[in-house]
């Protein structure tokens, strides 16, 4: 196919004002009488609330609002389970919980206010460690969760013992990964604006507008057609950017003030009570014919939810049994338990639980391989899932190029001549280590009622094309997807088609950016939007025009008809047809809901459009003597379906591998009796520029067609991290034979490896 | 501007801000951030970190790229400022061809770092106009600019390849 | 609480008048990358704060009568810049290299870093390791003693900053025989904290082989900056080869007493330390660069 606008390095669309510095955020958003929101955070992990005394803060000069859980309502709501409340009135479940918010005319009286807030505390025995939170015992956050097991997830399907006892290979081992924190540059933030009608604008930093309407109506006790979200730009999300009790707070204080309010994290606060990474302990066993045919794989998970729900039942679940449709299996076991601890609330963070698991699943196979004398490539080639197959949860694979990946990244990387090399004189080591992945593009169970989306595109009389999408753009290029797409299935130039920010009332509804679906569901209700805007151009063209429809093509912005006539630009059509329109656009509207599944009670059910798939191979070096792992090279091979920007797919894949590295290479968020001890960029070890790899990440793409993708497109996002941890993993085992188990892999347990 | 109890002092300080002259009262104890983004609204610094720790916030000051997150404000007088907002004027001017180059090459992402990385990364190349730059040369000198996005390999690419234009140029 | 007042004073004289106008109520602060952080979540005690960094004779780099003189207001950037120390004092270039990102560098300045006390502060190390000599200036008292007895213990230093301005630090100018050096383990390679750092100084015998004397200065290994003496003692005589820079390196991590933290236990530092030590000499004896980021 030849196409206009597909396929090529699309600069995105707003990159403009966000060279210049004028792209606007949350905290860059200021409105007359706008108050400054702070929220006043429990300093212990677990303890009952005796009283609270706001009389000395509220004398604070500039204060205009305090709220307490003795002033608010105390009904309880939630995203997954309802467990929270607006501010709580019994006690407190982890340190940085929420006790009381300030709203002040200056960030400082705020600050100064909240400090003043005097709270008695009965401090209460807390337990941190998920599998220490379920003994009978410990310490119980609420008094409906019995073991503090908020939800267990179970899946059997095919017969594991039998296949296990049959199994000429048995591998059994426990892996674990650790807490880590998105660290999207721009913090958490709310701007809540008192509107016309009684109703809330909220300006928020979020990457689910749709949805956040709906939960915060929920917990103001209001109708969601009085809460207008807008979200403008998003200084990144990488899951963190969900529902968040701050942007209720603001709400809660802009009611009781009657003025605006912004409420926007520090730092501190962010890494304090953010919603990061699910930590989980995966004991995994599999069960293999000599040839490495996989036979079984039996799995426990024991994640922290940290002490609230968010998402991480969902993300215990998906870690439980995602993989099971990487690999032929045909018989597989799990059980997850989420439980509750006196800790931060934990969430989604690209991968989605799937980047948990993939971790234990590469790494075992792995080391598999290396004590039976497999190939680690041709095992995945031998296991791995091809086109038309259904796997067994009933997941139906169209578009795959997996086989395409492992062969592309093996000779990409001169895999086979690589792993030939001998041993290596000096302290520093070179290895290679290899690791797939699959994904979905979007995930039926992620929001019961369904999984869709829906879009308008506008035609202007100025022949210009505005995509209306509830779907966010959170800094990753949403919208100059969305713009392309239309373009191409409308026959405009991108430059002539933008993509509206999100703003409830006017954008339809859009589930959000999660679960890699961006591109594959509300990509794909742009499509048909611009399918039904060009059908609707092409009757209006033949009506002034007085053509016939069917010789009418429409084309990089200009429309051809039969014979040698001169194309007619759009531009010009559309002054035309408006005149006859009363001046109005035309608009089309499209709706993609994918033929997809609510798994059943056994977990059976295609959850999703399409499934994308990669294969990564990295190349590092081990020093030795201090332990100290370096990137040398990475290879990343990704089923796309199609590439519809090569410069911002290539943007996440080096992003999504980079965040992959910094994870396996050393982010942890470390607690001490419950507080964390890094809150902070200096402690808390991100990648900078240094840390990139010494040669490139290269990025190459397999176009699989996928027939439900636009365009035949799959996602990206989140694919782009799954495999990381565990290729660099066993690239670290390839070079010095140690074998980490639980993430992060430090230099210390490389030297403890190594006997040192 | 503040309703606190603090007590603090207020200063008056005289500085060039994107080649304009501005003469301001300020609060003794103010941070040079505050001063650019509340009082001057210009809104193209960030805060990310707020402790010198991100590189969000980075502007360049006499030459230097520093963090105005951890710099009082009262440090600013007799000082030359560059933000985001003095690398091209107003929606008009020509992109600085840095800016230009971030944005071809698919160095921007969520936008929430670039000010600060573009500052960086042009006050690494005025401070080494006269010498060949390597890729290296460019990840140290940017390495106190975190991005969370992008993996930082095209935004190393963008300045290089400016760098290698301006050479050709020379 | 906080300053009122914020000086800019433009020479040594009006530095010290104005300190002694505020009567032991203001305070000198050089770079203060710390300050405003600090200050936020424990307000800074003073009415008046004295900002040392524009003063130029308290930037000055240079060499003077057989010793090498630092500015008290130099930034680790012209550290690093600084020719002078690229051929006489490579092991501060190297440290201050070493310190935060950039945009710290260009403003972080030697004497606060070795004021704020910190047992790991880079440059502190390397000027410990220098055996270097801070000039201060208390009203009309001239007084220098040497860098290592100012620090009391973790952010405690004898510098009271509201009475005595740093001036500069100074070590005798090295000879042909004379060898410093620099290295440093951290978690990441830009914007962190060492895990261990070491800095040393040492002269070598006529057969450019044999150790004569050495000072080794390493973080953060006790509540200061701590020279380890002992390895120091056991290397003296000593004809510097593989084994004998192995053997070092078991001295000195077991003279060494750190703590366990987050960021690594005791053990772990112990050993880094002994590693440390033999590539700092190995590197630096071998005339290459010190890859002080590995």
């Amino acid at each position: 196919m030849n196409y206009t606008n597909l396929g090529k390095d699309t600069p995105i669309l707003d990159g403009l004002e966000k060279v210049t510095g004028r792209a606007r955020f949350v905290p860059d958003l200021k409105v007359e009488g706008m108050l400054y929101g702070k929220v006043l955070r429990s300093p212990y992990p677990h303890a009952r609330l005796l009283k609270i005394d706001t009389s000395k803060a509220e004398r604070v000069s500039g204060v205009k609002g305090i709220i307490t859980g003795n002033n608010v309502s105390q009904h309880r709501f939630g995203t997954m389970v309802p467990d929270w409340v607006i501010l709580p009135r019994d006690k407190v479940r982890f340190h940085g919980d929420e006790i009381a918010a300030v709203a002040a005319n200056s960030e400082e009286a705020a600050a100064e206010a909240a400090s003043l807030i005097k709270v008695e505390y009965e401090e209460l025995p807390a337990v941190y460690d998920p599998e220490l939170a379920m003994a009978e015992d410990a310490p119980q956050l609420y008094e409906d969760k019995e073991n503090n097991i908020a939800v267990t997830f179970n899946v059997h399907t095919g017969n594991v013992d039998d296949a296990l006892a049959k199994a000429d290979l048995v591998f059994e081992e426990t892996y674990e990964t650790n807490q880590v924190y998105q660290a999207h540059m721009e913090p958490m933030g709310a701007l809540v604006v008192p509107g016309d009608y009684e109703r809330l604008i909220m300006w928020l930093s979020t990457q689910v507008p749709s949805m956040s309407r709906l939960r915060y109506a929920e917990a103001l006790e209001m109708c969601s057609e009085d809460l207008r979200i807008i979200k403008p730009h998003v200084g990144g999300g990488f899951g963190a950017k969900f529902e968040y009790k701050s942007h209720i707070l603001a709400a809660v204080l802009t009611r009781k003030t009657g003025l605006p309010v912004r409420m926007v994290n520090c730092r501190e606060e962010d890494f304090r009570a953010g919603n990061p990474r699910v930590p989980m302990k995966i004991w995994v066993k599999l069960g293999l014919k000599k040839d490495g045919t996989l036979l079984a794989k039996d799995t426990k998970i024991i994640a922290g939810n940290g002490a609230r729900t968010v998402y991480a039942p969902a993300i215990t679940s998906t870690a439980c049994y995602r993989i099971d449709s990487l690999y032929k299996f045909q018989n597989v076991r799990s059980t997850g338990y989420t439980v509750y601890t006196n800790t931060i609330p934990t969430s989604c963070f690209r991968g989605f639980g799937n980047a948990q698991m993939h971790f234990a699943m590469e790494s075992a196979l792995d080391t598999i391989c290396h004590q039976n004398n497999l190939d680690p490539i041709e095992i995945r080639k031998l296991n791995g899932v091809t086109p038309g197959f259904t796997s067994i949860h009933g997941w139906e694979i169209n578009s795959c190029a997996l086989k395409e990946c492992l062969e592309k990244a093996t000779q990409e990387s001169d895999w086979y001549e690589k792993k030939k090399e001998a041993d290596q004189k000096g302290p520093v080591k070179k290895g290679i280590g290899v690791a797939i992945c699959n994904h979905v593009s979007g995930n039926r169970p992620f929001y019961k009622p369904f999984d869709g989306s829906s879009s308008l595109v506008r035609l202007t009389p100025e022949g210009k094309a505005i995509v209306f999408t509830g779907e966010a753009d959170i800094g990753q290029g949403m919208n100059t997807t969305f713009a392309l797409i239309a373009a191409e299935a409308v026959g405009l130039n991108v430059k002539d088609v933008r993509t509206a920010a999100v703003d409830t009332d006017i954008s339809p509804f859009g589930l959000g950016s999660f679960a890699t679906r961006g591109t594959t569901i509300g990509g794909r209700a742009v499509y048909e939007a611009a399918i039904n805007l060009k059908k609707q151009l092409i009757e209006h063209v033949a009506r002034v025009y007085e053509k016939q429809a069917e010789e009418i093509k429409i084309n990089n912005g200009k429309i051809y008809f039969a014979g040698n006539e001169e194309p007619l630009p759009v531009a010009e059509a559309m002054q035309q047809i408006s005149y006859t329109l009363g001046g109005t656009s035309l608009v089309g509207h499209g709706v993609f809901v994918p033929n997809t599944v609510l798994p059943d009670e056994n977990k059976y059910g295609n959850v999703s459009p399409a499934y994308p798939f990669a294969c990564h191979i990295a190349e590092v070096e081990v020093d030795t003597e201090t332990g100290k792992i370096r990137l040398l090279n990475y290879w990343a091979v990704h089923d796309v379906g199609r590439v519809l920007n090569k410069q911002t797919l290539e943007g996440q894949i080096e992003g999504g591998v980079m965040m992959g590295a910094g994870w396996v290479l050393g982010e942890d968020m470390v607690l001490k009796d419950g507080a964390l001890v890094n809150p902070n960029f200096h402690d808390y070890c991100l990648p900078t520029a240094m840390d990139i790899p010494r040669g490139k990440i290269y990025s190459y793409f397999m176009e699989s067609d996928d027939p439900n993708g636009p365009f035949g497109a799959k996602g990206i996002g989140e694919p782009s991290l799954n495999p990381v941890p565990a290729a660099i993993a066993n690239a670290v085992f390839d070079a010095v034979g140690v074998r980490i188990t639980d993430l992060p892999i430090t230099p210390e347990k490389i030297l403890a490896g190594l006997d040192i | 501007m503040t309703n606190s109890s603090k007590k603090r002092g207020l200063l008056t300080i005289s500085f060039k801000l994107n080649q304009e002259d501005y003469t301001m009262e300020i609060n003794s104890d103010e941070r040079l951030l505050d001063l650019i983004r509340n009082r001057l609204g210009l809104i193209g610094t960030k805060e990310s970190c707020g402790g010198g720790e991100c590189g969000a916030c980075t502007i360049i000051m006499n030459g230097l790229a520093v963090n105005s997150c951890i710099i009082p404000a009262a440090r600013a007088d007799g000082a030359e400022i560059i933000t985001i907002e003095g690398l091209s004027k107003g929606m008009e001017d020509e992109l600085h061809p840095l800016q230009k180059s971030f944005l071809e090459k698919g160095a921007v992402q969520c936008g929430y770092c670039t000010p600060g990385m573009l500052l960086s990364a042009k006050a690494f190349l005025d401070q080494n106009s006269g010498r060949e730059v390597s890729r290296e040369d460019i990840k140290e000198a940017i390495s106190g600019n975190i991005c969370r996005c992008t993996g930082y390999q095209k935004i190393v690419e963008a300045i290089y390849s400016y760098a290698l234009e301006r050479k050709g140029n020379n | 609480m906080t300053w009122e007042n914020y000086y800019m004073p433009s020479s040594i004289e009006e530095a010290l008048s104005l300190l002694d106008k505020h009567q032991g109520e203001a305070r000198l602060i050089a770079g203060g990358t710390d300050l405003m952080v600090q200050h936020k979540s424990e307000p800074i005690e003073a009415k008046a704060l004295i900002d040392i960094g524009g003063i130029p004779d308290l930037k000055k780099i240079h060499e003077e009568n057989g010793r090498v003189y630092v500015g008290a207001a130099a930034t680790h950037s012209q550290v690093v810049s600084s020719p002078l120390l690229k051929e006489k004092g490579r092991v501060l270039v190297d440290a201050a290299k070493a310190v935060g990102a950039l945009q710290i560098r260009n403003v972080g300045t030697i004497a606060g870093n070795v004021v704020t006390a910190q047992p790991a502060a880079d440059t502190a190390i390397a000027l410990v390791a220098l055996d270097a000599c801070v000039h201060i200036q208390s009203g009309s008292e001239k007084l220098e003693k040497p860098v290592l007895d100012t620090f009391l213990g973790p952010g405690k230093s004898s510098i009271n900053p509201s009475k005595e301005l740093i001036t500069a630090f100074s070590y005798p100018t090295p000879t042909s025989l004379e060898r410093t050096g620099f290295i440093r383990f951290a978690r990441r390679d830009s914007l962190a904290l060492p895990l261990v750092n070491l800095g040393f100084w040492l002269i070598l015998k006529e057969d450019q082989k044999t150790v004569k004397e050495i000072r080794i200065a390493v973080g953060p290994m006790s509540t200061v900056p701590f020279r380890a003496r002992e390895t120091e003692a056991s290397m003296k005589d000593v004809q510097i080869s593989e084994e004998e820079l192995e053997k070092a390196g078991l001295v000195i991590a077991e003279e060494v007493t750190p703590r366990d933290s987050f960021r690594g236990s005791a053990d772990f530092k112990k050993y880094l330390i002994g590693v440390a030590l033999k590539r700092a000499i190995k590197v630096v004896l071998d005339g290459k660069g010190v890859d002080w980021d590995d």
